[in-house]
């Protein structure tokens, strides 16, 4: 319907097109994230370049098709492509495991396919895991974020993290205290904690 | 228990994240052993912190990579070609192979377009029969592009203008060991494109595209790759693009592997 091939395309010249639209917010996802997840996903494959493109693009794309996650009001864009990269990682070093290697595609699609769970079934299932966990986060308050940003991702002690965020260390204290009864919060409404 | 009269619960948050100095996180253990409340509150809190860890630290540090742990320059032509663009956005999920349109007749030709059938219909997978699920996710989008042209060519068979001779050009991949040609001219409704290619792995699902100078990428055919690695496919095909403005033509896979570039002369 709004496709037209090529030849509308070229005398209209405009980036106004749906497609168009669907482009940039992809080179966008692209340009962004792309070397930051691309050199996360590399080291922890050992240097498996191809590989790592691979779970690099499947996780753009995710994103990509899943425009909620990438609303800014409700949660860390970033927490949730690495936390999707992390699941596929995860995934491929367990199919590597799994997987004998002499069995070629073609037997595996003909005989295996009745007997293997449905992988997109697992795929959306660790999609809307990592969905949660980032919205979760995005939920708390910018100070009680940070203040678990610091503590707990980037490893500070109290006094450092105080002295990033500007507070005295009794205030990073009860604010981490604070934070995580937030987080569990956010975590029971998703259903992620009991 | 009042949160303002016990000292211990606002340590806790520290203690759990691991963000008290030595001593500290030593009282409080001492603490806990003899404190319900803390220990109750304690056993809360411990899951948060372990769900935590479902986003690696990696999200919100600034790594320093070096520079041969960039990401390859070509990745986003592949990123592209991977989510379809800009032949496929919206993509019904249950669209199957038609069989391809046949060549459009030309009146003059020397070389007349070779129609011998092609693709191998000893193929265990049917025309009719539903693609792998994965497989036919990736590219539905442009069997949608090709159904449509499949119809628009069905519907005015002989509209093939044969005003102007067929080009051929080649390609190898030495590192894959992928080689081919493509034949194509001008038609009133695009271009006619036959694609002869050998090498391709087999189980390889395949996609041609057109580009122009533009940026713009159409479908020109699609096809599964020959049983036998030795065996050359010749597959038709046709593009809503003007030969004139074609640039390139390139072989994909439907995982996205660049298989073969071949510009146009």
């Amino acid at each position: 319907m709004k496709r037209s091939f090529g030849r509308a395309r070229t005398s209209s010249g405009a980036g106004d097109k749906p497609a168009h639209a669907d482009e940039e917010r992809l080179r966008a996802l692209h340009d962004e994230y792309c070397g930051a997840l691309f050199g996360y996903v590399l080291r922890q494959l050992h240097g498996d370049r191809q590989a790592a493109e691979d779970i690099v693009q499947e996780t753009l794309l995710r994103a990509w098709t899943h425009p909620e996650a990438l609303d800014p009001n409700r949660g860390s864009v970033r927490a949730w492509l690495f936390a999707v990269a992390r699941n596929l990682i995860i995934d491929s070093m367990r199919a590597r495991q799994a997987r004998p290697r002499e069995i070629g595609e073609e037997r595996l699609g003909e005989d295996w396919a009745g007997s293997v769970p449905d992988p997109r079934e697992d795929a959306y299932e660790q999609t809307l895991d990592a969905l949660q966990m980032a919205e979760a986060l995005g939920s708390l308050s910018e100070e009680h974020r940070s203040v678990l940003i610091e503590t707990y991702y980037r490893g500070a002690s109290v006094a450092e993290a105080a002295k990033v965020l500007g507070v005295p260390p009794g205030t990073v204290k009860s604010r981490t205290y604070y934070a995580l009864r937030a987080l569990r919060s956010a975590f029971a409404e998703r259903g992620l904690t009991r | 228990m009042n949160d303002q009269t016990h000292p211990w619960r606002e340590d806790l948050g520290p203690y759990l994240l691991g963000a008290l100095e030595a001593d500290e996180a030593e009282r409080m253990r001492r603490h806990l052993h003899e404190c319900p409340a803390c220990q109750a509150e304690y056993a809360e809190l411990a899951p948060v912190v372990k769900l935590l860890a479902k986003v690696p630290a990696e999200a919100f540090t600034a790594e320093r990579y070096a520079a041969d742990e960039a990401p390859d320059p070509a990745m986003w032509d592949r990123l592209r070609t991977r989510a379809g663009l800009p032949a496929a956005a919206e993509t019904p999920s249950d669209v199957r192979f038609h069989p391809a349109p046949s060549a459009p007749r030309s009146s003059r030709t020397a070389r007349p377009p070779r129609s011998r059938a092609s693709t191998r219909p000893s193929r265990a997978r049917g025309a009719d029969r539903p693609m792998r699920p994965a497989t036919a996710a990736l590219i539905s989008g442009v069997l949608v592009a090709a159904a449509a042209f499949g119809i628009y060519a069905g519907t005015r068979p002989s509209a093939g203008a044969p005003e102007a001779g067929i080009e051929t050009i080649s390609a190898t991949n030495a590192a894959d060991g992928v080689s081919g040609s493509v034949q194509y001219r001008p038609t009133d409704w695009g271009s006619w494109v036959q694609i002869t290619l050998k090498g391709v792995k087999p189980g390889n699902d395949c996609i041609l595209y057109a580009e122009d100078g533009q940026g713009n990428k159409s479908v020109a055919s699609t096809w599964w790759a020959p049983s036998l690695l030795s065996e050359s496919a010749t597959i038709p095909g046709g593009v809503a693009m003007q030969s004139s403005s074609i640039k390139n033509f390139q072989v994909v896979t439907t995982v996205g592997e660049i298989l073969l570039t071949i510009p146009a002369s």
